[in-house]
């Protein structure tokens, strides 16, 4: 019999949105199984539905039949909010004390990998080892299904690949749900999924097994879905890709690119940073640090958690101040913060942005031009009169984008804003970003993501030892061994390949863009 | 502090009685200072350091120039004129408004009792894990919600202040001034914040588990250190408690014991 079975299931949020239909589904276990679709395509409701989180602590109305194991463990996308203690060992004993459970804090720690850390305070742990920890507490407490939901949103691949090791160890005698949409990442571990599971628009549209993915690439990528590059390539191309990590479409798709020329000429200097020294109290966070920015660019910082990367971004916009140094930003600053909801304000969106625009546009009519021009490069003009926190992730994502932009900056600062997007809003910013640097402005982005990175910035730098590399093409720097390590970085895997075939970095989207 | 979280609530209670139970300028200038010495032990960081000033400035600030303005007490000294009583309109108006010592005075007691207080409660938040709190606070109160939500609203007190300080360099960025007409817009998006963590924050909590009919174990047994600091914060409150009710019962005629004379004339005078 099935762990999990699902029959004519509907789900009605307050308000009367309906967030998932299901006919019929069952999910056996122990296994994994992988809960995939776009932003607001259900699958959080799925998991939820199948937790009891929904009805029992969110409220909506569920008909039908759902048949789940009494227990079970929903773990949230942020590890920052769901972990309570300062030391990793009182949250292994904390849950311990809660639940009365018998089982052993070691074993438990050992099943995830993290035995070493348990002394370890919480706050200097990583995204993927907070993850790993809530892991190894869930575990201490015997469920029998898990249910992680997009685990992977606020990692870097390094952590990414880390957490998708210790989820193996775990489906081993469980059955795990894992809700994701970066595929790029999660079919790396495609041969241990038992079953994908695709949602949109609430509804399932397909369930396959994992060696049916190359051959229903397109499916995944009209959901919106981050592919892998080879099966990016292979759709492109024509080429079929044994497996998601098959090399072979991506090395075709090397043999017949030729260069599109450069990207144009570097601009006039807008940012320029000299013998910054920066600290908090005994901590130095820059010392001597130079950098510089033209315009009609988009740049990167990379940099290691903690190694100063929002610091220079708040330098930049003149709300901390340097203790030596130049800094000379000519022009506005517009920041967006790695949690763009702290930049809505306003009741509608509308009103968002018209509050931006309103601050220089010369009459009202200009004010709601600009603001709609705005909304439509983004994508959100539909959206005009609801209320920005009530939208999706991914809608508010780019309402908070939007707004920044209709400030009219010179200089764009975005923090770690690609942190659990879906392609689609990625894709948005890319658009927005080009724009938005072809009028002669700059934007400059902390990311861990350097796929992001590599796609659509130009020049790449990174933040270590108090230091600021010089801004260099993003191939250059995800080849160079030295800032890889220096910044933490994992490089995409077709780099190794254009290396080994003695060609420069290729973007992704040169290769089947 | 190695002190045990039962001894710490020992201590917090003591100052609590004793911020209000002390009158003489003095006694609550020295009840400040100890409590600014224990917070000290807590070794601040520099994020908290400047968490403590948010906490306290503002305080100590509106206490004194409020009570110094509206102090309604006899003597009163005029040390300020803010608005002469025969200026137009605003002096017809109100008579005159005035900065007196007496009232600064008054308000500095006042925002002694509350520093008092406060940073010995942000020592006990910082020097004690969330498993401890919430173990005792369950132990103590005897019931879970109110148990869980003291402990996560520590637990998140710095992440508000993070989200914040996010959404203040945001708005400041955007074109807006602090302190402008639409300042009090910021309380939107760290109100949405809150909820949002909530929501996150009861998922975790179920996850683990959670069910308010659980009973918990209490925690580590009390030392012999922390047996002496509840032991002496007992006696200090105790003591000073038990003066002011005897005083207090003297002063309103319902209790006179002639051999109290001299303890009823210290108290109301030194204590």
């Amino acid at each position: 019999m099935s762990e999990v079975a699902l029959r004519k299931v509907r789900v009605v949020y307050p308000g009367g949105v309906v967030g998932l239909e299901v006919d019929r589904l069952e999910i056996g276990g122990p296994g994994l199984f992988l809960i995939a679709g776009r932003s607001g395509s259900g699958k959080s409701t799925l998991g939820k539905v199948i937790a009891g989180v929904i009805p029992r602590v969110e409220k909506a109305e569920v008909a039908g039949e759902v048949r789940a194991p009494p227990r079970a463990a929903y773990l949230h996308q942020s590890p920052y909010d769901q972990v309570f203690s300062t030391y990793v060992i009182d949250e292994f004993l904390l849950a311990k004390e809660l639940s009365g459970s018998r089982l052993d804090v070691l074993e438990a720690a050992k099943l995830v990998g993290i035995e070493e850390l348990l002394g370890a305070r919480t706050s200097e742990l990583s995204g993927g080892q907070l993850q790993k920890v809530l892991l190894g507490v869930t575990h201490l407490l015997d469920f029998p299904l898990y249910v992680l939901d997009e685990p992977l949103a606020h990692l870097d691949p390094r952590s990414a690949r880390e957490l998708l090791g210790a989820v193996v160890k775990l489906k081993r005698d469980k059955t795990v749900l894992l809700i994701e949409h970066r595929l790029k990442e999660v079919l790396q571990i495609s041969r241990h999924i038992d079953m994908i599971i695709l949602l949109d628009g609430g509804r399932i549209v397909d369930i396959m097994r994992p060696e049916d993915v190359s051959a229903k690439a397109w499916l995944l990528s009209r959901l919106g879905l981050r592919l892998p590059l080879s099966l990016k390539c292979s759709l492109r191309l024509g080429v079929p890709a044994a497996d998601p990590l098959d090399p072979a479409p991506v090395e075709r798709a090397l043999e017949l690119y030729r260069p599109r020329g450069s990207a144009g000429e570097a601009g006039e200097a807008v940012v320029e940073v000299r013998g910054l020294h920066f600290s908090y109290g005994r901590r130095v966070v820059f010392a001597e640090a130079d950098y510089a920015a033209k315009s009609r660019a988009v740049y990167v910082l990379f940099g290691r958690n903690g190694s100063g990367k929002s610091t220079f971004l708040h330098i930049l916009a003149g709300v901390l101040k340097p203790r030596r140094g130049l800094v000379r930003v000519a022009g506005r600053a517009a920041y967006v913060p790695q949690n763009p909801d702290l930049t809505l304000m306003h009741e509608t969106v509308e009103k968002e942005l018209l509050s931006r625009t309103r601050a220089w546009a010369r009459s009202r009519a200009e004010a709601r031009e600009l603001a709609l021009k705005v909304a439509d490069a983004l994508g959100v003009r539909q959206l005009m009169g609801r209320n920005p926190h009530a939208l999706s992730r991914g809608q508010r994502f780019r309402v908070a984008l939007a707004a920044a932009l209709s400030s009219r900056p010179r200089v764009l600062l975005l923090d770690e804003v690609t942190s659990g997007q879906d392609e689609e809003s990625i894709e948005a910013l890319g658009r927005a970003l080009r724009e938005f640097v072809r009028e002669g402005n700059v934007a400059i982005i902390a990311t861990h993501d350097v796929y992001f990175a590599l796609d659509l910035a130009d020049r790449a730098s990174v933040i270590a030892g108090g230091r600021i590399t010089e801004p260099r093409p993003v191939g250059d720097v995800l080849t160079d061994e030295g800032l890889l390590e220096a910044g933490n970085l994992v490089a995409p895997p077709h780099l190794e390949i254009c290396k080994r075939r003695g060609m420069p970095p290729v973007r992704e989207r040169e290769l089947c863009g | 502090m190695r002190l045990s979280f039962t001894a710490k609530l020992a201590l917090l209670a003591a100052f609590n009685v004793l911020a209000i139970a002390l009158d003489y300028l003095p006694n609550l200038i020295a009840l400040a200072a100890a409590a600014a010495a224990i917070w000290a032990a807590a070794r601040p960081s520099g994020d908290r350091l400047k968490l403590t000033a948010l906490v306290v400035v503002p305080s100590v600030w509106s206490v004194v120039v409020l009570q110094g303005l509206f102090y309604t007490g006899w003597p009163r000294t005029v040390i300020l004129t803010i608005i002469p009583p025969e200026a137009p309109v605003l002096g017809w108006l109100t008579g005159g408004v005035y900065l007196t010592y007496q009232g600064m005075l008054y308000g500095l007691k006042q925002s002694l009792r509350i520093v008092s207080v406060a940073l010995v409660g942000l020592a006990v938040v910082w020097t004690s894990t969330e498993r401890e709190m919430m173990a005792e606070l369950r132990r103590l109160l005897r019931g879970a919600t109110l148990s869980v939500g003291a402990t996560v609203a520590a637990r998140f007190f710095d992440v508000f202040a993070q989200d914040a300080r996010a959404a203040m360099i945001a708005y400041r960025t955007a074109g807006y001034r602090i302190l402008g007409a639409s300042t009090l817009r910021l309380i939107v998006p760290l109100a949405v914040q809150v909820l949002r963590r909530s929501y996150v924050v009861t998922l975790a909590l179920i996850t683990r588990g959670f069910s308010p009919g659980v009973r918990i174990s209490s925690g580590a047994r009390l030392g012999a250190l922390d047996i002496a600091a509840i032991a002496a914060s007992l006696a200090v409150a105790g003591t000073v408690g038990l003066l002011k009710l005897l005083a207090l019962l003297y002063i309103i005629d319902v209790l006179y014991i002639p051999q109290l004379r001299e303890l009823y004339w210290y108290t109301i005078n030194y204590v």
